[in-house]
């Protein structure tokens, strides 16, 4: 079961991304965040603009509204990514702009990314007994 | 006395009006828009609708992929065009218009 230290007292989940230029996979850290949107938003991830540059797979017609911590509404596009370990997929992320001041508290503590509540609803996730930490696994 | 009802807070995002730029644009990409919104006032508006639930994939200004998952779109809409900034997606009958709370960063 993939697991990780809390960072900063969050829950973090590490995904990697398939480089649109070579395929190459590139790791980004990810605030695991169940508090980000539903499981019904049309969105799984939150990245900043550059990375959903480099990761793009396909162009979303439609933007995604945030209000919250995170707010405006934004453009969304699909990425191929996943867990470390796992197989990849496509993926809905909300690109935020890179200097968007909220979204750089979160860098400020080492994150890359939000994974959110529809990404997390995928698979079993908590910290399985291990005090600082958090971990995922797949869905039987 | 009635008090004042309080004023919404300044987590409400702003209206569905102000449509951001995509990321990328070409020149179906207005052709796109148009078709991606009838899919899409269908799909909302009859849950019986051929699209709704369905991945939908717009290519040269045409209908070219309705897929059962996002795994079948993917596969279809590579296999026809190469470049990933052209290929425009969505999720026919998903919720874009309702605000999605972040509750912390």
């Amino acid at each position: 079961m993939p697991r990780w230290r809390l960072m900063a007292g969050r829950p973090v989940v590490e995904l990697e991304f398939a480089r649109r230029a070579d395929g190459e996979r590139v790791l980004r850290r990810m605030v695991a965040d169940t508090g980000a949107g539903r499981t019904l938003s049309p969105f799984h991830l939150i990245l900043k603009q550059s990375d959903v540059r480099e990761f793009l797979l396909f162009n979303d017609r439609f933007s995604v509204r945030l209000g919250g911590a995170l707010m405006g509404t934004h453009p969304c596009s699909w990425v191929v990514g996943g867990v470390r370990g796992l197989p990849l997929g496509p993926l809905v992320a909300v690109a935020v702009p890179d200097g968007d001041p909220a979204f750089r508290r979160i860098q400020k503590d080492g994150a890359e990314g939000i994974a959110g509540m529809r990404f997390l609803d995928g698979f079993s996730y908590g910290n399985f007994g291990f005090q600082g930490e958090f971990g995922i696994e797949p869905l039987s | 006395m009635v008090a004042e009802p309080q004023s919404r807070p300044q987590t409400e995002a702003t209206s569905v009006t102000d449509e951001p730029e995509p990321l990328f644009k070409d020149e179906y990409w207005e052709i796109h828009k148009r078709l991606a919104d009838d899919i899409q006032r269908q799909a909302r508006g009859d849950p019986d609708s051929s699209y709704a639930g369905k991945w939908v994939g717009l290519l040269r200004g045409e209908v070219a992929v309705v897929a059962q998952s996002p795994a079948e779109l993917w596969e279809q809409m590579v296999a026809r065009e190469p470049n990933p900034e052209r290929r425009v997606v969505f999720e026919a009958g998903a919720d874009y218009e309702s605000v999605n709370y972040i509750l912390e960063v």
